[in-house]
């Protein structure tokens, strides 16, 4: 793990986060005196059944970043999404598996990718298998439907 | 219950005539036309067209009674003739190197690139020759062989190391860098970090691209970054996945530590052996036996179905079990604590001299002289139980052969180190007796047939535990079950002696032993193919 290339990551995000305000609320460490913890809320992009709701993220960073990839999830029982499973908020998405993945991104480029996966849902490698067929059968309002079913029981909830 | 007779038969063990144990089945006389043409394919192997028509024939049942009593039936009868080869992942590298050469004046690219083209199409020559003639320039770019040239904004820099003086690699983010490493794209990273990411992707078996694009680093580069020949690894963990792609032809072998693989060219006759409940045994060059179909040690005459049952089972009870079923005895005279050293059931114990039977821990006396009946479960101790009891009855009975299992097992592991001695007793002989080598090798072949013999007894009872013990087929492989017992531990025996002198004195009486365990275990797996042909046995959880 190098220190110096959290620092820099850091620095770049505190420069280039205002840039991402449609996009990325937050992106920051846990605590200060840990990197290795970090944690991100994303918006709900305009033209989605996610517009005007936030998603927070949990970011583990592991001992050989970059070598290896970010752990991220989304919180558990937050993000009704058809790469995403509900009740743990595992993502699939691939340039977050460790052989896909290249030392060369960061964080905010994980953070922009997802933010395309919250536009684009990827129905071929569905986790939420629910959501991902009734978008694949192309029945659109149930799928807003039963997604805005979802975020509103969350709401309501917490 | 026509089989008194038979019964009497097959007790009758002195010089093992053929067909006697269970003569009065016509499947008999069918099962052993088919051999006979198993075995005449393997004079005359490419005739796959007369197989099948043989096949067809015996389906047809129009088999004439075609026996040779003076045949001499082994181990090696029961099992079916495959064309197989063996290999290691170096012979199979080399194969590799030898397609890039024939390759090589067909593409007029460098060797590294075609070595390149081929693990991106898995080693698969046809498709890649397909698509070269389609798109050339396009797949060149496609394996990260040449740069794109739509990106030419880029600024090209020469492949390989470089020196700088302060530079910031983009990953560790460490200023004053000295050595840095870059492809023609340009894209520059310090060497350590370069050379964690390969190191992390070696065992992948992938190709390893530039970080930031689809460039391709070709084996002589893997070995300049790491100074080394780290790109053999990468091929081997290739040809790890080419394996593992084409695991309907290719196999490792099982066991511990062994690296061969066996391939299969022709799948095509696994169904016609596994309707016949033969199994698919192939031996890899380390002499390792093993089921093709199951990636199981040999396991006849259980079939791989039963066999899979079996350890599945096994895995499930065995937290029950393992309390049960431990190392050591009491003797059953002195109550002292004896261990199990040597791979024989009969038992003396240091104490008290008392002989028992390590199996069934009573009085070795009847078992040496007359027939041996511990193999058999005494199913009659159970019958004034009531139906509550029918719960533990179930386990009590799987617990009795399961026993026999693990007994059979560890004797076998004994056996097995009994093995690493006969070595020296072989290079005794030469020594003390003046044994030729090649003379000595009858220990080397007893053991062999031994190991085989308790291999096959071990799983037999896997089947009787899945048999319908009230048929009479049943009762006739428990009883070949026990000759082979008794044969076995015959044997063993044997194997044991020290001296020298006595074991040349022996030299026949071992013949003799091998001959028939050979024989036994031959005449077993036949019963047990035959018993499961038969749909006697019936897998329950």
């Amino acid at each position: 793990m190098s220190l110096k290339r959290l620092l820099k990551e850091k620095r770049l995000i505190e420069k280039e986060l205002s840039g991402y305000s449609e996009s990325i609320e937050l992106l920051e460490p846990v605590a200060f005196e840990n990197f290795l913890k970090w944690r991100a809320v994303l918006k709900g992009p305009v033209n989605t059944p996610y517009h005007k709701h936030s998603f927070k993220l949990l970011i583990e960073l592991p001992s050989e970043y970059p070598l290896v990839p970010p752990a991220i999830t989304f919180e558990p029982y937050s993000m009704p999404h058809c790469n995403v499973e509900f009740s743990t908020g595992k993502i699939c998405l691939n340039i977050l598996e460790h052989e896909h993945w290249s030392p060369v991104w960061n964080l905010m480029y994980v953070m922009v990718a997802l933010y395309q996966l919250l536009q684009e849902p990827v129905v071929d490698s569905p986790l939420n298998i629910d959501l991902a067929n009734i978008l694949r059968a192309g029945d659109t309002s149930a799928y807003h439907g039963l997604i805005n079913y979802y975020l509103q029981e969350d709401t309501a909830t917490h | 219950m026509a089989n008194d007779e038979d019964y009497q038969y097959s007790s009758s063990d002195d010089d093992f005539p053929e067909q006697q144990y269970y003569e009065p089945l016509e499947h008999r006389d069918i099962t052993n036309n088919i051999l006979d043409d198993y075995e005449y394919l393997n004079y005359d192997t490419d005739s796959l067209e007369s197989f099948n028509s043989d096949v067809d024939i015996v389906d047809g049942m129009a088999v004439s009674h075609v026996t040779n009593p003076n045949k001499k039936r082994s181990i090696e009868g029961a099992m079916v003739n495959l064309k197989y080869e063996c290999f290691t992942t170096q012979d199979i590298f080399n194969n590799m190197l030898e397609k890039v050469d024939r390759l090589q004046p067909m593409f007029s690219i460098p060797r590294e690139d075609i070595i390149l083209l081929l693990q991106k199409y898995g080693w698969d020559e046809d498709r890649l020759l397909e698509d070269w003639t389609n798109k050339m320039d396009g797949l060149l770019i496609e394996a990260g062989i040449h740069i794109n040239n739509e990106q030419k904004e880029l600024p090209k820099s020469q492949r390989g190391i470089s020196n700088r003086d302060f530079f910031t690699c983009p990953i560790c983010c460490e200023d004053q860098i000295k050595e840095t490493y870059s492809l023609e794209c340009g894209h520059e990273y310090c060497i350590s970090c370069y050379r964690h990411y390969i190191e992390d992707r070696l065992n992948k078996g992938n190709i390893i691209t530039c970080m930031s694009c689809s460039l391709a680093l070709k084996n002589t580069d893997i070995d300049e970054l790491m100074n080394g020949p780290s790109s053999e690894k990468l091929m081997h963990s290739s040809i790890k996945s080419f394996v593992q792609k084409h695991n309907e032809n290719y196999r490792w072998c099982p066991f511990t530590d062994c690296k061969c693989i066996v391939h299969i060219q022709d799948t095509t006759e696994f169904v016609e052996y596994i309707r016949l409940h033969y199994s698919p045994y192939v031996l890899c060059n380390e002499s390792h036996r093993f089921c093709f179909s199951c990636s199981f040690e040999m396991h006849s005459p259980a079939d791989c179905e039963i066999t899979s049952s079996w350890i599945k089972k096994a895995k499930k009870e065995s937290d029950n079990l393992n309390w049960v079923l431990s190392h050591t005895k009491e003797c059953p005279k002195c109550s002292v604590n004896i261990e199990k050293n040597g791979g024989c059931n009969h038992m003396i114990c240091s104490s008290c001299k008392y002989e028992f039977c390590w199996i069934c821990n009573s009085d070795w006396k009847p078992h040496g002289s007359s027939f041996y009946q511990c193999t058999m479960y005494n199913n009659d101790e159970l019958k004034t139980q009531t139906v509550i009891e029918d719960v533990s009855k179930t386990l009590k009975r799987y617990t009795f052969f399961y026993r026999m299992f693990n007994e059979h097992e560890v004797s076998a592991k004994l056996d097995w180190q009994l093995g690493q001695t006969v070595g020296n007793k072989i290079k005794s002989l030469q020594e003390k007796m003046g044994v030729s080598w090649i003379e000595g090798q009858f220990l080397t072949e007893s053991l062999k047939i031994l190991n085989e013999g308790r291999t096959a007894l071990k799983w037999s009872f896997a089947v009787v535990f899945y048999s319908d013990s009230s048929h009479n087929l049943t009762k006739i492989f428990v009883d070949n079950q026990a000759l082979l017992a008794n044969s076995v531990e015959d044997l063993s025996a044997l194997l044991q002696i020290k001296s020298p002198e006595t074991i040349m004195e022996k030299k026949v009486e071992f013949y003799n032993k091998a001959g028939y365990v050979e024989n036994r275990t031959y005449a077993l797996m036949e019963c047990g193919r035959e018993l499961i042909s038969k749909g006697i046995v019936k897998i329950t959880n």
